[in-house]
């Protein structure tokens, strides 16, 4: 009972500290043209309710004209130069989570009779006083009204650094931005980074993702402008006069800008975020999700990879491919014309523009218009909706190769041939035909409810051949094989090994005890990594011996070997029971198969997991689904903890060159915490030095282990005894100088770091 | 009446830039590194820095965001100009603090690395 009562309240400390999410609705489809459609299914969760938070509603990709509304706005304020009413394209505001919730709750969507996508883009964070959120782009905006000249404002903007990202004087590249300065700054005539110092005329970006970029050729209002870049110069500006070679805008207050020259002192603005899309956005405590509906039914295709956390996304590119046998291959043809591209931020991507559009044929197709007599009828009752054609209609067709249907403006897709009886060809059609249920259809004069869930139709049935799209798949990139060989290090470290010898020694000594360790099923398919089916002492050892570097963990270090790709829903269904019965290599890949409908949103949502993390630290956990009682739980179970505090072990590091060795020595202190292992990435410059070996000094007998992975050396100590490492050890590696390098500094880094304790949680160590 | 709202208008138009001294710009690379708030390092870039005491000192990079010590380089200090070579390969951040410390840990100097 005590055991359950500590999984819970590691439960609800998982909840309430590590839980700071904004949750976003599926996709689905707007019409066209038509006020205040619901968009409601955002919402935040985690944060604390008593602290006002900053939110950020954005269209970063919607067809002109496309606006929101937010129909309850209590409790909320809106940020400098935002209303809260009326139609937007944009908002900030402030006010505590339960208010913010209340007010996404009623989210409503304008389309105008353009069909496209509608990205609809929420973020949020603790409010921080002094900056300006621009929901379209995504980014930080810091006005100082502290006068400065333009290269002390470019220099000290530089300098800046905000939720972990670094400052540069602001770029205006729209008049999106510009008005959002304007709105925002109340000072006038505003340095931004833009400048002609170089070459007279030839005005460039000057800071920023865009530094280099020319925007104008010539001097003059209008001189010069090149096609495409935004610029906004006042009448008869820039005149160069007195050798003005720096722009502000809000010139003199008003909307235009001008050139000046550097020993003006003016306001400035530090803009912080170097991305287009406010997915990317990679700033540290700050929350975004976002959702692609579609204006009007088209065809599209959309991915929602979530890789959990301590992944970056953006890191892996996707293809396209189709092909004719997934098992087998060799049948991969990439999608003519397709490249591959990068995740954003919240490991999406759009695939529609790289389907194969040639369609090939596969069995009948029949199409229900209307006509003058019922010769086809649908049942719908209990979840299921049975379509009857006439078999009187079918001429020469077999029943039996009918795959696909058109029943009037209702549905258009695919069928499954069920039986054929005395009158009737029965199908299951996979829709519950709203437009024939609740009168919609444009065809309501040919539809009769007849009665007991049965729906009859006036109608002519006609035949073709069906064609449909090729099989699809989506394939990940090869990923760099050095970058990987860091990532893998990553994600099985000291705490997944530890993690996996405590589950192991806790399920009795027959083997027969469920343990108490591991609190998902995906982390029995993760440890399981002889794929046999069965977590035993023998995965524990192959786990060790890959932190020690004396096996592999995988057959290569490649994605399809390392890299596992589960349909959400399945990841969530995957309990302390039924993890082996999936088969032992069925979720590791690096492409997924798909098939593609027609005319509607084919929406994937996929988790990536990885062989070897046994404590989910780079996987997503897994959602509520489960309960203690079928041992699906909803929390990934050992959480890392990851910021670092005065109570947090630590690590002294210094090295030294002596002659023709550089020693290097990792003083290791556990700060009074219950610590079992401990495991450094030592980076070393592989090119000038060379590994020799590492001396432990440690107590006890723990196992060392110092794995050279070629450019770094996976270092560490693990008691599986249930003693505590020697609090006070000391690691002194020894490297070889492959030249004369007296007086040289970066040759070796720490580059990661981990300490595991008793309970199994992964911590952080402070390097000193 | 609409000449007094013009001169109003043209003084407040103004008033956001008046005329400043030009302060010093940052010296160059080869000169002291701590003269220096900002620099950019590229791999093998040399180090120099001016000591008035000879003895041992610590040179560490360390991570301007976490706060975290990437490396630390125990190195002998001569008296007056100092080079040392920036090795950038093995850094895991794009950007490091450089802190000068003598062996009573006292900073001498600090700048920050911005590496190409």
């Amino acid at each position: 009972m005590k055991k359950l009562v500590f999984i819970f309240l590691i439960l609800l400390n998982s909840v309430l500290v590590l839980g700071q999410q904004v949750n976003s609705p599926d996709p689905k489809t707007f019409i066209q043209g038509t006020v205040s459609q619901d968009a409601s299914g955002f919402s935040l969760s985690g944060f604390n309710s008593t602290v006002t938070l900053l939110c950020a509603i954005g269209l970063p990709q919607a067809p002109t004209g496309t606006t929101f509304s937010l129909t309850t706005v209590s409790g909320l304020t809106p940020a400098s130069g935002y209303t809260m009413n009326g139609n937007k394209t944009r908002l900030a505001f402030t006010g505590t989570m339960a208010n913010i919730n209340a007010a996404l709750a009623t989210l409503k969507i304008n389309t105008t009779a353009t069909a496209g996508a509608i990205n609809i883009s929420v973020s949020a964070t603790v409010n921080p006083t002094g900056y300006f959120y621009n929901p379209t782009n995504g980014h930080f905006y810091r006005p100082i009204s502290t006068g400065a000249t333009y290269t002390n404002a470019r220099t000290l903007s530089s300098q800046q650094t905000f939720k972990g990202q670094q400052g540069y004087l602001v770029t205006i590249t729209s008049a999106d931005e510009d008005a959002f300065i304007f709105a925002n700054v109340p000072q006038a005539s505003i340095w931004f980074a833009l400048t002609d110092e170089a070459v007279e005329g030839q005005w460039r970006i000057d800071a920023g993702p865009e530094a280099g970029t020319l925007i104008k050729t010539a001097n003059g209002q209008l001189n010069g402008n090149v096609v495409g870049q935004y610029n906004n110069w006042a009448g008869g500006e820039p005149n160069n006069s007195g050798n003005e070679d720096y722009a502000v805008t809000k010139w003199g207050g008003g909307n235009q800008w001008n050139d000046l020259p550097n020993n003006f002192s003016c306001a400035y603005v530090v803009e912080f975020g170097t991305w287009t899309n406010p997915d990317d956005q990679t700033f540290t405590e700050f929350y975004s999700n976002s959702v692609t509906h579609s204006n009007g039914e088209t065809l599209r295709l959309q991915f929602t990879f979530d890789f959990g956390n301590n992944i970056d996304e953006t890191k892996f590119k996707t293809k396209m491919f189709t092909y004719t046998d997934y098992v087998s291959g060799p049948y991969n043809e990439a999608v003519t014309g397709t490249t591959y591209t990068s995740l954003n931020g919240l490991g999406k991507t759009d695939k529609t523009n790289d389907i194969d559009l040639v369609k090939i044929n596969s069995g009948q197709k029949a199409t229900i218009s209307t006509g003058q007599a019922e010769f086809s009828y649908v049942n719908i009752s209990n979840n299921t909706t049975t379509l009857y054609i006439d078999l009187s209609r079918f001429g020469g067709v077999d029943p039996s190769t009918i795959s696909n249907v058109s029943i009037l403006d209702a549905y258009n897709g695919p069928v499954t041939y069920q039986q054929t009886s005395t009158y009737w060809a029965h199908y299951i059609v996979p829709s519950a035909l709203t437009k024939i249920t609740n009168g919609t259809s444009s065809f309501n004069s040919s539809i009769r409810n007849a009665g007991n869930n049965n729906w009859a139709f006036m109608s002519n049935i006609s035949f073709s051949q069906n064609q449909i799209f090729k099989n699809h798949a989506i394939l990940f990139q090869s990923y760099n094989s050095s970058e990987l060989q860091t990532l893998l290090s990553q994600i099985v470290t000291i705490s997944d090994v530890y993690l996996a010898f405590k589950e192991f020694s806790d399920r009795g000594i027959f083997g027969n005890s469920n343990g108490q360790y591991f609190q998902s099923g995906i982390q029995f398919q993760n440890a399981d990594v002889n794929h046999d089916n069965v977590f035993d002492e023998t995965d524990c050892f192959k786990l060790l011996k890959y932190l020690q570097g004396t096996e592999n963990l995988w057959e290569s270090a490649a994605l399809p070997y390392v890299m596992k790709i589960v349909p959400k829903s399945t990841y969530d269904d995957i309990n302390k029971n039924n993890w082996n019965t999936f088969g032992a290599y069925e979720f590791l890949r690096s492409k997924y198969p798909i098939t593609l409908n027609d005319g509607v949103l084919n929406s994937h949502v996929l988790n990536v997991t990885w062989k070897g993390d046994v404590n989910l630290s780079h996987s997503p956990a897994q959602s509520a689904s489960g309960s203690i009682a079928n041992q699906s739980l909803s929390f990934s179970s050992v959480a890392m903890q990851n910021v670092v505090n005065s109570e947090s072990p630590t690590a002294y590091i210094v090295s030294q060159i002596s002659g023709d060795v550089l020693d290097v020595i990792i003083k290791f202190n556990s700060k009074s915490n219950p610590i079992v292992g401990t495991q450094f990435q030592v980076n070393y410059d592989n090119t000038r030095i060379k590994y020799v070996s590492t001396d432990f000094k440690i107590k006890g007998s723990p196992s060392n282990f110092d794995a050279n992975r070629g450019s770094f050396i996976n270092l560490g100590s693990l008691v599986t005894s249930g003693e505590l490492l020697d609090p006070l050890a000391e690691y002194r590696l020894t490297f070889k100088l492959k030249t004369n390098l007296s007086n040289s500094l970066g040759l070796i880094s720490i580059a990661s770091n981990e300490a595991v304790n008793q309970t199994g949680q992964s911590i952080k160590i402070r390097i000193e | 009446m609409t000449r007094v709202l013009l001169t109003i208008l043209i003084v407040s138009s103004l008033w956001g830039c008046r005329k400043m001294e030009i302060e010093p710009i940052p010296p160059s690379r080869n000169e002291d590194i701590f003269s220096t708030k900002q620099a950019s390092v590229s791999d093998d870039a040399p180090i120099n820095f001016n000591l008035k005491i000879e003895g041992i000192y610590t040179l560490t990079l360390f991570d301007p965001v976490s706060q975290q010590v990437v490396t630390r380089e125990r190195i002998f200090g001569i008296t007056g100009n100092n080079t040392f070579k920036l090795y950038t390969k093995a850094l895991p951040t794009n950007q490091v603090y450089l802190l000068l410390q003598d062996e009573n840990n006292n900073e001498i100097g600090k700048t920050l690395l911005v590496i190409k």
